[in-house]
């Protein structure tokens, strides 16, 4: 490889990851559950009118591993790739399936959800399975 | 390498069951022949489709916006699903009579062609939509590689992965040899049918989390009318498969069972009625040629 595009690579590496760090320091993070047993909505002006939960996708690493929401409730997930490689952020159960570049974020809107568990992983990097668990609120 | 053999073997799978399908079907037919370019083609035509389908994905996506691309998929799979519908009706009229036609030297008649502009075209959407994303995961790994061995592995492992769906393929094929015409054109046709419910309902549930996921519909579109997850899941390979190929949900909601109850209705109401109407000219064409 020359020695510029090798320039522009590296460049671009640095780029992605320091843009990952970036968003990883946002705050709230969903991968917290929060005390009424639910995960964390996620923080986002865009959306306000869904409930919103963040999901993380890294080379075949899910976070959340595991996302708690309410039963019968219609809400949004915003999925973000940081991983190095093209990710596919698919649910068999919940019939989704969405591709996403690197560094690329994608909104999802999930019908409302009978109480049970929804199974979610990175269909480029079936390693690792998420769960998605319905609750019945109190 | 595992996961690049990994992705292309198994969306090149995806893609060449269809295929493999529509082979299949026309194997036994006197102008096969004539229909096996027709897929060829389509093939070929769907490697472009996928190429352009991944540069919407990768840079023009925000251009193309997520509505638009929603209402292409919902349009691409249920004109997919109309065409095979369409052709299931065409080969159980043409079926009997193109053979006598051949055999008495007749020429092809013009609808015909027809027919095979569905061969195309479904051939077109199935290598497009399972390529579209191969080839965006094949091109973001490239953009990682650096060293010559590097490269040397992946295009490796993206020969291996084809030639394993094509193994696959064959072996399909030869199942096929072995299973009498007669019945196996019945069996092709009922799966063919069974496919074109399986993108109806993948057509219909884009419609329902994409363009009406603003809309408030009945409660009971959403709850599960039952769950057999536990039997046989959606996620474990064979309910994978199922799903794509026969509509199989293991926790089917009320929208997909009256999505399901439609579409089943409409095929064999006109299947119904097309027996119906066959009886008149099929009578008149015999006094013809008496």
């Amino acid at each position: 490889m020359k020695p510029i595009s090798k320039f522009f690579l590296t460049s671009f590496i640095a780029l992605i990851t320091f843009k990952s760090l970036a968003v990883a320091s946002e705050a709230p993070n969903t991968a917290q559950l929060g005390a009424d047993g639910f995960s964390v909505e996620m923080n986002d002006p865009r959306y306000t009118k869904l409930k919103t939960y963040l999901v993380e996708m890294k080379d075949g690493v899910l976070t959340p591993a595991e996302l708690v929401v309410p039963e019968k409730t219609k809400f949004r997930l915003v999925v973000r790739n940081l991983g190095n490689k093209p990710a596919e952020f698919e649910s068999n159960q919940l019939r989704q399936e969405k591709v996403l570049f690197m560094n690329a974020e994608t909104t999802l809107v999930i019908i409302p959800l009978d109480v049970g568990t929804y199974d979610y992983f990175d269909d480029f990097a079936p390693t690792t399975h998420g769960k998605i668990v319905v609750k019945a609120k109190d | 390498m595992g996961q690049t053999i990994f992705v292309v073997c198994r969306e090149s799978i995806e893609a060449l069951l269809v295929i493999g399908i529509l082979y299949a079907w026309m194997d036994g037919r006197a102008d096969a022949a004539t229909g096996k370019k027709w897929l060829f083609a389509g093939v070929v035509a769907g490697f472009g489709l996928a190429a352009l389908l991944t540069l919407t994905l990768i840079g023009v996506s925000d251009l193309l916006g997520g509505e638009s691309r929603a209402w292409f998929e919902i349009g691409m799979l249920t004109f997919a699903s109309a065409l095979i519908v369409q052709m299931v009706l065409w080969m159980r009229v043409h079926g009997r009579t193109l053979k006598k036609e051949l055999e008495a030297g007749l020429e092809k008649s013009l609808q015909g062609k027809k027919s095979w502009w569905s061969v195309f075209f479904l051939a077109m959407i199935a290598v497009g939509r399972e390529g579209s994303e191969t080839v965006m995961f094949l091109y973001g790994s490239l953009l990682q590689l650096g060293t010559l061995a590097s490269y040397v592995s992946f295009f490796s492992a993206v020969a291996i992965g084809l030639a394993l769906a094509m193994v696959m393929f064959y072996a399909l094929q030869l199942g096929g040899k072995f299973i009498s015409w007669k019945w196996f054109f019945k069996v092709t046709e009922i799966m063919l049918l069974f496919l074109g419910s399986a993108l109806f309902l993948a057509a219909s549930e884009k419609l329902l989390g994409g363009p009406l996921a603003a809309t408030d519909l009945p409660a009971w579109l959403y709850s599960n009318v039952w769950d057999m997850s536990s039997v046989l899941s959606d996620s474990s390979i064979l309910g994978n498969l199922l799903a794509s190929l026969f509509a199989y949900r293991s926790q089917p909601i009320g929208w997909d069972l009256a999505v399901l109850g439609a579409y089943w209705v409409t095929v064999i109401a006109i299947l119904k009625w097309q027996m119906k109407a066959k009886v008149t000219p099929t009578v008149q064409a015999t006094a013809e040629q008496a």
